[in-house]
């Protein structure tokens, strides 16, 4: 304990000599951090997906087809839903899609998510998208939702798609969570595909997953979300999910692009990523090592006042952590600051971010106590012997 | 007695093809709260006798006993303590950090021990007040002058009351004057209880002593009394 004394003395003394690794580390953190971002943003996606067993596709589906039934209820999620059997009596004419909806929703509705196709039941189902979140109650049971700046922009981006081909039939999907935290699914809208589940089934159009079940959630927010997914599979997934039965390919065959552009990625990215980690780790090295040379004398006087050569050895490992500390100190919220700058819309930082900071320092400090320990255990034994 | 020394050989075979034999059967014996100067020529091995003696160095062969505790069978934890507490340490060029304050300095064998750290630290003033640097505690080294800067050493030296104290030519890099002043403290120090060896090639030093042991290629070729 008593040894980061000395230490913390001789990194002080020493800082002037320390700033270059120090902003070294600093810019190879951030540097490597941001190359990785979208990366780690797309592999989310990924390993969510990938978890999304075939069970879980079958339920989504058995869920999704109305004629499976709503799973049973108890008396208060059934009073939850009476709230609910209007719930998109909103008017998704193209005017209004980019403003303000107006819709019905359980009062107990904590968030509210909401996507829209057009014509769903037939090929021609287009982008779904999310809507809105947090609803906020206008009166009593009425919810406004605004248009998220996201959609707004996809919605300029697809305008001739979505507003051209089929005018004004649009399903919408509503998901939400319930108090309890059950979530609740809508299928219905102004479209098409609502009167024909209307139609084909008596049961109401919305669909309760037990909260046991309610992790599904956000696999749909997932599909309905990933503005990285390529359109035509959107598409093709929400196809699936209204109609039966045809949901494994559709989860695969997402997973598998997804996999080949985080794949691609990774050998675009990766290379220069080393490269950087190996430039830093290098002159972190030799900075921390001419450091140590320089001190020699130093760890000899500490010698002859008594200490081993492994207490030397750990005074250098000490200057060494103080260093890797106080520069992943500063690297954190530098990196935060140039993400949010870098990134229009709020940085996506994953524990993966952290967990390459961490690797980063770690290696950095693994690698330069090396050299350092073997100057010290070779030559400290004569330091005071030479004339 | 505090030093028993028999038949201590130390050869250097580093760097050229010729082995130094630095040390050449050297036997000595010093007793508690003695004053001894060893003195010889530049090589003669005066150095490297006194880095044995201070436990920095191994002999390749030979017996040492330092207060009956036998040197060349301690690990190298006990050595590290013994050079902390019982001897200390007082060089020709200072050893000192010239970057850290004279109160960092002195409480350098502070940092390797458990000892209390008030304590230390109230001796540390004490024995720099004493030493007429009650004004310098905080100030960094390289601004004292040579003597001062010797003094901040021994004091240093004293700090965890060792019973040997080694000098290697103390007085090598300060002038006459402050050369006396410094060997009149080690006589202080040593009328005090303290056994101190001084290491110098220089007469007039070596007659501060009670008795001056001449080295010779690493070989004892003589030992004087002083009056
Ligand atoms: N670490 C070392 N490696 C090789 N030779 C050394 C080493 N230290 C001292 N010597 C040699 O041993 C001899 C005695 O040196 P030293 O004890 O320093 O003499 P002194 O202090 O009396 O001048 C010298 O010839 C010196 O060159
Ligand atoms: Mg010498």
């Amino acid at each position: 304990m008593r040894l980061l004394i000395p230490a913390l003395k001789l990194f002080i003394k020493n800082i002037k000599t320390y700033i270059l690794s120090f902003l070294l580390l600093i810019a190879c953190t951030v540097l490597i951090n941001g190359k990785l971002s979208e990366l780690f943003a797309k592999t989310r996606y990924t390993d969510d997906i990938r978890h999304f067993s075939e069970k879980d596709a079958y339920l989504l589906s058995q869920f999704l087809s109305i004629e499976s039934g709503i799973p049973s209820l108890s008396d208060d999620e059934l009073s939850d839903i009476k709230g609910i059997n209007k719930v998109m009596s909103c008017n998704c004419s193209r005017t209004t899609l980019n403003g303000l909806m107006q819709m019905d929703f359980p009062e107990k509705a904590k968030e509210v998510y909401v996507a829209y196709t057009t014509n769903g039941y037939t090929d021609e189902v287009k982008i779904p998208l999310l809507i809105g979140r947090h609803p906020k109650q206008r009166y009593d049971g009425v919810y406004e939702i605004l248009v998220s700046q996201s959609l707004s922009k996809i919605l300029q981006l697809n305008n001739e798609y979505v507003f051209n081909e089929v005018e004004g039939q649009y399903n919408v999907f509503v998901v939400g969570i319930l108090a309890e935290g059950n979530v609740f699914l809508s299928l219905s809208g102004s479209g098409n595909a609502s009167s024909y589940f209307k139609e084909i089934t008596s049961a109401p159009p919305w669909i309760i997953i037990p909260k046991e079940h309610s992790y599904i959630k956000s696999y749909i927010k997932i599909v309905f979300f990933d503005e990285s997914l390529n359109p035509l599979e959107k598409d093709d997934l929400i196809v699936r999910l209204n109609t039966d039965y045809g949901y494994t390919y559709s989860f695969r065959s997402v997973y598998s692009e997804l996999l080949e552009s985080v794949k691609r990625d990774i050998a675009d990215k990766l290379p220069s990523c080393a490269l950087l980690l190996l430039i830093c780790i290098t002159c972190v090295t030799g900075c921390v090592s001419l450091n140590t040379l320089n001190d020699m004398k130093i760890y000899g006087i500490f010698r002859l006042c008594g200490a081993t050569k492994r207490k030397c050895v750990t005074v250098a490992s000490l200057i060494n952590l103080f260093l890797i500390l106080s520069s992943l100190l500063f690297s954190v919220p530098i990196f935060n600051m140039y993400a949010s700058v870098a990134y229009r819309q709020p940085p996506y930082i994953s524990w993966r971010n952290y967990a390459i900071t961490i690797l980063i320092y770690t290696a950095s400090f693994i690698v330069s106590a090396v050299i350092p320990r073997t100057i010290l255990n070779k030559t400290i034994f004569n330091l005071y012997s030479e004339t | 007695m505090l030093i028993e020394m028999t038949g201590i050989y130390k050869t250097y075979l580093s760097n050229t093809d010729n082995p130094v034999y630095a040390l050449r059967g050297i036997d000595l014996f010093v007793k508690k709260g003695e004053i001894i100067a060893i003195s010889g020529k530049s090589g003669s091995g005066k150095s490297t006798l006194l880095h044995i003696l201070g436990c920095l160095d191994n002999a390749d062969c030979g017996k040492y006993f330092f207060d009956n505790c036998d040197i060349n069978n301690l690990p190298e934890r006990k050595k590290a303590n013994l050079r902390n507490k019982e001897i200390g340490y007082v060089m020709q060029d200072f050893a000192l950090i010239p970057d850290f304050s004279v109160m960092d300095n002195v409480m350098i064998p502070s940092y390797f021990n458990k000892e209390n750290m008030k304590k230390m630290t109230e001796k540390a003033e004490r024995i720099l007040t004493d030493f007429e640097l009650s004004g310098y505690f905080n100030s960094p080294v390289n601004r004292l002058s040579g003597g001062q800067k010797q003094r901040v050493a021994i004091a240093r030296a004293l700090l965890l009351e060792p019973k040997l104290l080694l000098a290697d030519e103390p007085t090598g890099a300060l002038d006459e004057e402050t050369g006396k002043s410094i060997m009149n403290l080690f006589k202080e120090i040593n009328k005090e209880g303290t056994t101190v060896i001084v290491v110098t090639h220089d007469a007039n030093v070596a007659s501060y002593c009670q008795r001056t042991i001449r080295l010779h290629d690493g070989e004892i070729v003589g030992e004087e009394q002083n009056q």
